[in-house]
This record gives structure tokens, sequence and C-alpha cells, in this order.
């Protein structure tokens, strides 16, 4: 058997990194563009090169130990059927935006927050250490900060900049404070020494520990954009940087950090906070749906596509039904490129029309024909539409989910029927219908450029291959889906006093 | 069940030849290639003269040496360990005439709308919507499990509602087009809900095991009554919106708003019959859901006197044609609630070639009327009854959109207008809350927003 190294982990996280620092030395708008995207394309092969080692392992779970100089502490870093599609999914998506963007967003500056960003995404997806887990994780926000506080002195004294803030800095409060004390009870060796695999959360008192799964829980909601912790989701969407705001939430770090931490770690009460979860993700499922039917701006629009489509995700997460949560899991990535490909054309709009606001514009089709089948059909495949990743992942979570909660699952069939209503009105009102020469900026509109299209076209071959030949990804998500089903419908209490964990096939690979 | 191979090669021929021009012309006219009408006509027509052959050998294998069901299982399209997606085809005696008819007319439009629609932009459009319907059509007959059947039914309803809003540059046709895809998507709560529960308590979406199938129409379900009383309510509100029954069949009318060959195709012959056709698919579950076929012989009767009402009181020939075709698809519903399938089959088949005929002749009507003076036509426009309260319930079309739109769309528009609301008040609070900067009106946070940079 082959062995992996913890180098292919450490240089996937490094690669993006050493280009963006290297973006500030490079002269010339254009070659700032080809620079990032080829450091966008390496990253993509290397995760591709670190996915397949994994793969011709044909083991559960697969982990490599950096140490750390001449002292006991190592760095850990797994890969997993959770975290194995999301890797090169997070660096396709990220080459994508690189591709695709406005050539105004391309811009060093712009370039340097994505590629930064995905650096903490691959570190935070690759990490098996709680603590630089936690650590990537709580980064991830801070390109999207840079990139909001940089519009300008008076953007960064923005108002509503500070609702972002607000909300991401109680997210990383709690996040930071739950690892602490977990490191204090969990492990003897501290904050630093915490491998996901061996924390014990039985090792907590019970009462904090049902305070340290309730902190971990905000901070994954909050950054999910469910209600009704969203508030901040729909701000940064009308005013923020898009492109990267649609990566963060795209790749779903925040149920990342439940289906990776809080249900594996305190299965006890994630089964206890069922009921509760479930409740507030069918809310924010309906909630989303229904109030994106008052939106006219196409960027908000789509942040409540978000809203909607988080607790549709976290049902099918929380219903703990193995069918179901294989299908969440399959939303996931449908749901993750669809949104990616839809941002990168409202920017693509934006960047024509100088506006989102979906009351202004009308008739596009004529003027746009590319812009505007593309833009329908990534949105039909975000409305599950047959052919599309969206409608197995759809058909799974809802056959998985009725089994559990018939008519729970009502709700979340209407909330996915609003999404789809929600979607051909803004479509039928920005591209159908008379032409408003008034409103829409005068003059030729420029269609998608070849760039544009051909990432347009790719994303959406993804969602159609996916959709079409499904059982590959399925196959390679069941060992997580049945993970996590199993962690939260036992509990500790069913599992017996020994192991506390499901048993999984390890595979250590030293460095040493 | 046997397989014998020149049926079973034509089974697979029939929908996969306009599924090819299908994808052909989808990934021609996606990657900007400009397709000429012409060219176009001639593929899709030639793929449905291959279709009509394989259906022709189908329906002539069932009447004359195939007396059981033929089940082409094409393995599951994905599967876990507890659930397969069964993806399998059934062609018997409900299937194969269906078949036929869904080849045969779609042939018929296409041949007819290339000379009808000859130069008209959008032409390329018209055929690949026509091939994606054929494709959902030819799957929802043929599908052997009603999983597989959902997918049919969404790419016709897709492809219907793209159709109604063929002349995109219209405001009416895109509105209404609209209207038709939210009942579609309303109405298709209860395929989902009843594709589950057969699921649970068959445990397979199968028609051969779900319906116990034997020679259409019997069958022997392995479902207690109020299962199947359950199941068949949830798959016939599925009907009622793709087959316009009372009380949501309004967008029957108003979806003529697309080209005339359309009209005929969806809602004169096939895709507003697909509801009768799910119902006669599961009438082995029917005959042991006595309350349920209450409830459809009920709504039968509604649509049908209705339809035949408004009918009377329209003024333009295709609206008049799309409450007669409700009318006759509400009487369709009454006979296999009544326990009638092979004759409402029968009806089936001939109502839809008389639609068809009869939508294609509609743009003519005004030369026949002035030429011939034919005496129904002004009878349309008769007022002598204008003062009675039928006719007045008819002319507002039973207030059936006016109902709806109280009842559901405004209140849902309104609350979301006072959830948007409420979230904007929340955020402006929570920015003026001390420590936060003063606020400022419509700051912009960034500079891409906002800033045209083509």
């Amino acid at each position: 058997m082959r062995q992996l190294s913890p180098l292919l982990f450490l240089g996937l996280c490094l690669l993006p990194l050493l280009c963006a620092e290297l973006l500030p030395f490079v002269r010339g708008a254009h070659r700032v563009r080809i620079t990032a995207r080829l450091g966008a394309l390496a990253t993509l092969l290397a995760s591709a090169l670190l996915v397949s080692h994994f793969y011709a392992q044909h083991a559960e779970r697969v982990v490599a130990e950096l140490p750390l100089g001449t002292s006991s502490h190592a760095l850990h870093f797994a890969i997993d059927a959770l975290n194995a599609p999301l890797l090169p999914l997070a660096a396709v998506l990220i080459l994508a935006s690189v591709l695709a963007a406005p050539v105004a967003r391309l811009a060093s500056r712009d370039m340097r927050a994505i590629l930064w960003l995905e650096a903490l995404l691959l570190l935070t997806l690759s990490s098996a250490d709680l603590s630089v887990l936690a650590l990537g994780w709580i980064a991830q926000v801070l390109p999207l900060h840079v990139l909001l506080a940089g519009g300008g002195a008076r953007a960064a004294r923005d108002p509503n900049a500070f609702v972002t803030r607000l909300y991401h800095a109680a997210a990383v409060l709690c996040v930071l404070s739950a690892c602490l004390a977990l490191g204090y009870w969990a492990r003897p060796g501290g904050f630093l020494d915490l491998n996901l695999q061996r924390i014990d959360a039985r090792a907590v008192p019970s009462q904090a520990r049902t305070l340290l799964f309730a902190l971990f829980t905000f901070a994954g909601l909050v950054r999910s954009g469910v209600f009704p912790l969203h508030s901040w989701l729909p701000l940064a969407f009308e005013r923020g940087p898009l492109l990267p705001l649609a990566l963060l939430l795209s790749t779903r770090t925040g149920l990342y950090l439940l289906a990776r931490l809080v249900i594996p770690v305190f299965p006890e009460a994630s089964h206890a906070a069922m009921p509760a979860l479930t409740l507030i993700a069918l809310a924010s499922a309906l909630y989303g749906a229904v109030a994106a039917l008052a939106q006219t701006d196409l960027r908000r629009l789509l942040a409540f596509w978000v809203i909607s489509q988080s607790g549709i995700m976290l049902t099918g997460l929380v219903f703990g039904d193995a069918d179901a949560i294989s299908g969440t899991l399959l939303y996931w990535f449908g749901f993750a490129v669809s949104t990616t490909g839809l941002a990168l054309l409202i920017s693509a709009l934006e960047a024509r029309t100088g506006t989102a606001d979906i009351r202004r514009f009308g008739g596009l089709v004529t003027r746009v024909p590319m812009l505007a089948a593309c833009f329908f059909l990534l949105g039909l495949a975000n409305i599950a539409v047959p052919g599309s990743v969206a409608f197995v992942a759809e058909d799974m979570l809802v056959h998985g989910a009725m089994e559990k909660h018939p008519l729970l699952t009502l709700v979340m069939i209407v909330a996915m029927v609003l999404n789809a209503v929600s979607f051909m009105r803004a479509f039928t009102a920005v591209f159908l219908g008379e032409p408003r020469p008034e409103r829409v900026p005068q003059g030729t509109l420029q269609d998608l450029l070849p760039r544009e299209h051909l990432t347009a076209a790719a994303l959406l071959l993804m969602l159609v291959l996916a959709g079409v030949f499904p059982n590959v990804l399925i196959a390679a998500q069941r060992p997580a889906a049945k993970s996590i089903a199993f962690v939260e419908t036992l509990g500790y209490a069913q599992q017996g006093a020994a192991e506390p964990r499901p048993p999984v096939t390890a595979t250590p690979v030293s460095a040493r | 069940m046997h397989e014998p191979s020149t049926a079973y090669l034509a089974v697979l021929l029939a929908p996969l030849l306009p599924t090819l021009t299908f994808v052909i012309l989808g990934l021609k006219l996606l990657l900007r290639r400009r397709a000429n009408g012409a060219r176009v006509a001639r593929l899709v027509n030639w793929a449905f003269v291959g279709s009509v052959l394989a259906t022709l050998l189908v329906a002539g294998s069932f009447a004359f040496h195939l007396d059981e069901p033929l089940l082409i299982d094409l393995d599951a399209w994905f599967h876990t360990d507890d659930y397969r997606f069964e993806a399998m085809l059934l062609v018997d005696r409900l299937s194969a005439p269906m078949m036929l008819l869904t080849a045969t007319i779609c042939g018929l439009i296409g041949r007819f709308s290339s000379t009808y629609l000859v130069a008209e932009p959008g032409e390329s459009r018209f055929y690949l919507l026509l091939s994606m319907f054929a494709t959902g059509m030819f799957m929802l007959v043929m599908a052997g499990s009603l999983d597989l059947l959902i997918a049919g039914w969404e790419l016709v309803g897709l492809s219907s509602a793209l159709l109604i809003g063929f002349f995109a540059d219209k405001t009416f046709p895109v509105r209404n087009a609209l209207r038709a895809f939210a009942i579609y998507r309303t109405c298709d709560i209860g395929l989902l809900a009843g594709t589950v529960l057969i699921h649970h308590y068959a445990h397979t979406s199968s028609f051969e095991v779900a319906l116990g199938l034997a020679r259409w129409p019997e069958g022997a379900p392995p479902l207690s009554e109020a299962a199947a009383n359950m199941i068949a309510l949830c798959l016939f509100w599925a009907a009622c919106g793709k087959s316009a029954l009372f009380p949501v069949g309004n967008w029957l009318p108003r979806a003529m708003e697309g080209p005339t060959p359309s009209s005929a195709i969806f809602y004169g012959a096939l895709s507003v019959h697909a509801g009768a056709y799910l119902m006669l698919r599961i009438y082995p579950i029917l005959e042991r859901a006595h309350y349920a076929r209450a409830v459809i012989l009920l709504i039968g009767l509604a649509t049908a006197v209705t339809g035949t009402l408004m009918q009377r009181v329209q003024t333009d020939i295709k609206s008049q044609l799309a409450y007669a075709t409700s009318t006759q698809v509400g009487v369709i519903f009454v006979e296999i609630a009544a326990g009638l399938p092979r004759l409402a089959l029968l009806h089936l088949i001939g109502h839809a070639l008389l639609r068809t005929l009869q939508l294609l002749r509609a743009p003519n009507v005004i030369h026949d009327v002035t030429a011939h003076a034919l005496p129904h036509a002004q009878a349309a426009h008769s007022t002598a009854r204008a003062r009675s309260w039928v006719y007045h319930l008819a002319f507002s079309r039973f207030h059936l959109d006016a109902f709806w739109d109280r009842a559901l769309v405004q209140p849902l528009l309104r609350l979301a207008q006072r959830l948007d609301r409420g979230e904007r008040a929340f955020t402006t609070w929570l920015a003026r809350t001390p420590g936060a900067p003063p606020s400022e009106q419509s700051p912009q946070l960034h500079p891409e927003h906002r800033k045209p940079t083509p």
C-alpha cells in the first residue's frame, strides 16, 4: 500500500497561500490574473492527487502526522468520506471564481483574498486537530473582512459591516471558548494536542458538555446562515463582496463544523437537541423560501436561497436517517456548484449593468442570451430538475426524511417548491418579458465572454454528470453518512461505556 | 415476463431518438453554435419518424402476440443500502397505445411546425423544447416505477411552462408561464408524497410489485385500504395540477399564450392527459381506494360542469377549446372513478386526436367564420343569457383565479414582504446599537457594488 505523506496535505494548504503572497510582486493586471489562475489550478491538481491517493488506499480514513520539532506535539491531517469530495470541490469552485469573475474583481487584492480563503478552507477541511480546525475555521472570515474594510474609509465605518462583524465575532468567540474549555477538560495535553479522534467529551462535566455543544452549534448555525442567526447574510450578500461570500457559504463550513465536530464529539447532546435543531432547520428552510419571494435584488435573493437551502441541508443532517444524510451530502455538492455559478453570473450581470436590482431589468434575454441561458440552467439545477444532481439529492433527502417524520418533511417540500417558484419569478422578471430600454443601460450589452461561458458550462456539466451518474458520489460519501447517522441516533448511552465513537478503519501514516 | 428481442429494441429506440435529439440540440445551443431552423426541424422530425415506427412495432406486438407486460430493468439509477431508485420500463396494454399516441402526435406537431414556425425567432428553441417534452412524455408513459415517472413528469411540466412563455418578449405569456409553473410545482408535492408513501407501504415504487400488476387494469397491490386511499389522494392532487382539474385548472386557457402547435400537443393532446394516465396506471390501487374514487368522481364532475359552462362564454377559439378540453378531461376522470378504465383510455386517445386537429385548425377559424358563417362560432359571442347568474359565474371563471389569489398568493406575498421589512428593521436596529458606528444612508461596503465595469 502506498504511503501518504503529510507533506501532501501541507502542500495543498500552502500552495494557494504562496501564490497569494506572490501576487503583490507580480506586475500588471494580466499577469496577476494568470498567476492566480495557475495557483488555483495547481491547488486543484494537488487536491485531486491527494484524493486519488486516499481512494487508492481503500480505507475509510487515512491520517498523516507531522511532528512539530522535538516536542511531543504534532499536526494531524485526515481524509475520509466526508472531506474527500469536499477538498477538490472547494478547489474547483475557487478556480471557477478566478477564471470567470469580472475583470474588476480580478485585481491583486481580491485574488489574494480568494486564495487565502482557499488555503484556510483546505486547512479546515483536511485538519484532524481541533485546534487547527478551529483556527482555520475562525480565520476563514478574515479575507472577507479585509475586503469589507477595503471598500474605503466610508465602507469601513459602515454600520451594516458592523452587523456582519458582530455575528462573526460572536461565532468566533463561541468556538474559541468552547475549544479552550474542551482542551481543559477533555485532554491532559491541552489545547495544542487535540486530535479529533482522541477527544473524549465524557471527561467534560455533563452540564458543561451541553454548554460546549450549544456554543459550537451556535457558531456553526451562524456561519451557515441558519434562521434565526442569519441576519448578517442578506446584508453581506447585498452590500459585500459577492464571490468570496458565495464561496464561503457554498463550501458550508458551518455545516462541516456540525458534521465533523459537533455530532461525533457530542452524540448525546446532538441526540437530545435533535427536535430543537429540526425545528430551527425547518423554520430556516421555510423562512428563506418565503422571504425570497419579496426580494427585488438578485444578491439578496441569492442570500435567502442560501438561508433556505441551509435549512434544508440541516434538516437532512439532523433527521439522522442514513439516506437523508446521503441526500444531504449530495445536496451539499449540488448547492455549492450551482450557488457559486449563480453568484458568478450575478457578478457578470452587475458588471455589465451596474445594478442587481430586479426591478430595473426585463427582457434581457434578447441582449444577453447566453447569460440568460446559463443563469436559467444553473437555476434549474438548483431547483432539482431531473438530470441534475439536486434531483437525486432531493429524492434521497425526501425519501429518508419522510420515513422518519412525514409531516415535518412536508414543510421541507413546501420550502423546495417555494424556492423553485421564486427562482422562476426572478428569472422571468430579469430576462423575459418586454424589454425596458428606459431602465437597463442603453447601448450594447456584452454577452458572456468565452472564459465566463466555458466556466458556467463546466459547472453545469459537473451538475449534470453528477446527476446522471450519481452512484459514484453516493458511494464515496456513504461511509460518512452512516457514521453521522450512527452517532446521532445512538449517542453514548447506547454505545456502551468502552467506545464512544463508531469504529473506523484507520490507516495511520507517520512522517517519521 | 419475457423480453422478445425485436419488441425490446423497439421499446428502447422509441424514447432514445427524441432524447438524443434533445441532447444534441441542447449542447449545440449551449455552446453558442448557431442552429439552422430548417435543419433542426428535419433532424427532430426524422427522430419522430423513427419513434413512430418503433412504437408501431411495439403496439403491433401487443395487439397480435404479446399478452404479458414487457418489463425492462435498466438497473437502479442510484441506490443506497436501503433505497433504490428503480429505473425500469414497463410496456403493457396501457403504455403501448400511449407510446404510439405520443410518438404520432409529436411527429405530427413537428411536421406541422416546420411550416407554421418557419423563420420564427426561436424556432430551434421550439424544437429543443419539443424534443425535451417527447423525452419526458415517453419517460412518463413507459415508466415502470413511480420514481422514474416523476422524472418524466417534471420534464413535461418544465417544457410545458417554457413553451407557454415561448414568446419571451411579451408580458402575458411570461406571466402565464410562471403561473402554470407555480401550480405544477405546488401540485407535484402530491406526487412526491405519494411516491414516498408507496415506498413506505410496498417497500418499492416498482409498478410490478406495488400494483401487483398482472394484465392492466388488473392487479393486486399489497396495500391496505387506508394506505391505498392515502396514496391515491396524493397522486390525484398531482394529477389535478397537470390535467387542469377543478379548482386549480384555470391555468389552462392562460397556457394558450404559447405557439399553436405547442398548445395542441400540451393542452389538447398529451400533457393535459398525463394526470388521467397516472390514474389509469395506478388503477389497481384505485380499486381499493373507495374514498379516493369518490373524491375523483366529484372533482371530475365539477371540472366537466364548470368547463362546459365556461367554454360557452368564451369569445376566442383557443379559450373555447381549452375549456372544452377541460370538460372532456373531467369526464375521463369520472369514467376512471366509475370503474371504466378501458373506456377512459379509449376516450383519452380519441379526445387527444380530435383536440389536436381542432387546435391546429384554430388559426383558420376566422377564415372559416367569414367564409362559411359557422353558427357555433357566432353563438359563442351571444350574450342572450347575460343576466343569468350562470352566465356571470361562467364568465368570471367561477372566481377561481380570484379565490386562489386571495386565499394563497396574496397572503403569501404579504407575509414575504412583512418578513423582509422585519428583517431590514432588525438589522437597522442592530446596526444602531451602542458601540456601532453612526448610521449612514445607503452606504456601500465594497467598490464592486453598483459600479458598471463591463
